[in-house]
């Protein structure tokens, strides 16, 4: 079995099938993904689409909930503030 | 549209069951969720890629048996979210299955949101809520970084630290506002499948030797290299904590967040945890019996069943079980919270910009919600204010003047105008 991988920040990191975006990043062990725009870290915090604290940016789709968002192969994804503008 | 159906919104284990009971009836019932599929936070474990140690898995994949048998009748939309329903009764669903259409009445079914209690250093990564961590090990049997605190009060907090001990990372300290223990004898009035439920939790982590503090505070988080500390305060002592996860939970309140009225002549009726706080055993019941309201009102008939008393009665048990005791001091209240915690997480106002917003304010007459909103921005983030109005409220001694800082609002959430453009539009004419 080929190990499916998403890309963070250009690095690929690999994914399980049914797995969000941060669930991949915690397995990765990454816990912060960038910074927001006030300068707090941008993270997983309530884990259900509430709070909006780990938003990233998907290559193709803008910006969208670490937590809410499924994991498909080669999705490109990286901090909000790092992100090209689509 | 002459095909009208029922929206239900949310798949957990009410929405499921109400749709499952609206089909058995020969609805066909749209089911929308923003999660990758069905079954909500407390049955997050069918959403889990491998099937293996699972918890609830019984209850839960009884809830997925008797779904699946009906499934060609419900119109299942994930990673799709209910963005609003407007004053003409168009409901929008933005996301993987956007859909814009005239329910012929609503189902609410949106469960549960976590009360996290701002502390100094919440806003660090590596600390979540609880519920965010036992997400990700229901569903990606993810285990949290080596050393795991968990903080707040309530029942919550043993469930996820046995679930993490059975994962084979015990937590290093469960800290409990409450004294549970000495509440103990409230735990007599609890009904049996709970007592079995909690027996097994506390099984688990006093084998474990999990270290349980009550009356205990976590009064400060900071980072310290690659790992966090948290400072705890018992009856004025204090201590420090390594830890490198720390999981905050202070209960539930109903997700009902910015939620409008309904328009005149549709029903709309909540169910689960949305409707009222009584946890998964009640919410299928629920769920049932939203359902059966819904049909009646359509047929002009009418319904008597009601929810169990017993369920609410539990509520109130476990609630005075984490009391905490009088003699203690409310050192998690904002009056003892310096200065510079963060308050509004989104736009990273403090507890003191927002102390001196209402003092200010106070001199011109009392500090309104709307004030406090074009002022210090509050309530006017990402998350629009779901982290931090509750607190925000606490604030003020006019807190009657805070009802406008919730508010209702369309949309409910941040949506890409994208995803509204491309959403199926069923309602136009």
């Amino acid at each position: 079995m080929t190990t499916q991988t998403i890309l963070w920040r250009g690095h690929p990191l690999a994914f399980t099938l049914g797995d969000t975006v941060a669930m991949a990043l915690t397995r990765a062990g990454i816990d912060q993904y960038g910074t927001r725009l006030t300068g707090l870290d941008a993270a997983l915090f309530c884990g259900i689409g509430q709070c909006q604290n780990c938003l990233v940016a998907i290559k193709g789709q803008g910006v969208a909930e670490a937590c809410l968002t499924l994991c498909e192969p080669d999705l490109a994804v990286s901090p909000v503030r790092e992100a090209p503008h689509d | 549209m002459t095909d009208r159906r029922i929206l239900v919104v949310g798949a957990g284990p009410a929405g499921v069951r109400a749709a499952i009971t609206l089909a058995q009836a020969g609805d066909h019932p749209v089911l929308v969720d923003h999660a990758p599929g069905i079954g909500g936070a407390v049955y997050a474990t069918l959403r889990r890629s491998a099937h293996g140690n699972v918890a609830h898995a019984k209850e839960a994949l009884r809830l997925k048996a008797d779904f699946d048998r009906l499934r060609p009748q419900i119109d299942l939309r994930c990673s799709t979210s209910f963005t609003g329903l407007d004053p003409q009764g168009t409901a929008l669903l933005t996301g993987k299955a956007g859909l814009i259409f005239k329910p012929r009445a609503v189902i609410l079914a949106t469960g549960a949101r976590e009360r996290v209690r701002p502390r100094p250093g919440w806003t660090l990564s590596g600390v979540s809520t609880a519920g965010a961590l036992q997400i990700a090990l229901k569903t990606a049997g993810n285990l949290p970084p080596n050393r795991v605190i968990i903080a707040g009060s309530g029942a919550l907090l043993y469930a996820i630290g046995a679930q993490l001990t059975r994962a084979g990372r015990p937590p290093v300290a469960i800290l409990e506002t409450g004294r549970p223990f000495h509440n103990a004898f409230q735990a007599r009035t609890l009904p049996r499948v709970v007592l079995i439920e909690a027996a097994g939790y506390m099984t688990r982590l006093i084998a474990a030797g999990v270290p349980i503090l009550t009356g205990t505070d976590l009064t400060r988080i900071s980072r310290e290299g690659d790992h966090l500390l948290a400072q705890t305060s018992r009856t004025g002592r204090w201590a420090t904590i390594r830890a490198d996860h720390i999981a905050l939970h202070d209960g539930l309140a109903s997700n009902d967040y910015g939620l409008t009225a309904p328009p005149p002549g549709l029903p709309v009726v909540r169910a689960g945890d949305c409707a009222q706080i009584l946890g998964r055993h009640a919410a299928e019941d629920s769920g049932r019996l939203a359902a059966q309201q819904v049909l009646a009102a359509l047929h002009d008939s009418h319904t008597t069943s009601t929810l169990s008393p017993q369920y609410a009665q539990a509520q109130t048990s476990l609630a005075r079980l984490f009391q905490r005791a009088p003699q203690l001091p409310e050192t998690t209240g904002l009056r003892d919270l310096p200065d510079d915690t963060v308050m509004c997480r989104c736009e990273n106002r403090t507890l003191g910009d927002l102390r001196h917003a209402v003092l200010h304010a106070c001199e011109h007459g009392p500090a309104t919600g709307r004030s406090l909103r074009l002022g210090e921005r509050v309530g006017m983030g990402p998350c629009q204010g779901r982290q931090c109005l509750d607190w925000v409220a606490e604030l003020s001694p006019h807190t009657a003047n805070f009802a406008d800082l919730r508010g209702a609002r369309w949309p409910l959430k941040p949506v890409r105008i994208r995803d509204i453009l491309a959403a199926t539009d069923e309602a136009a004419n």
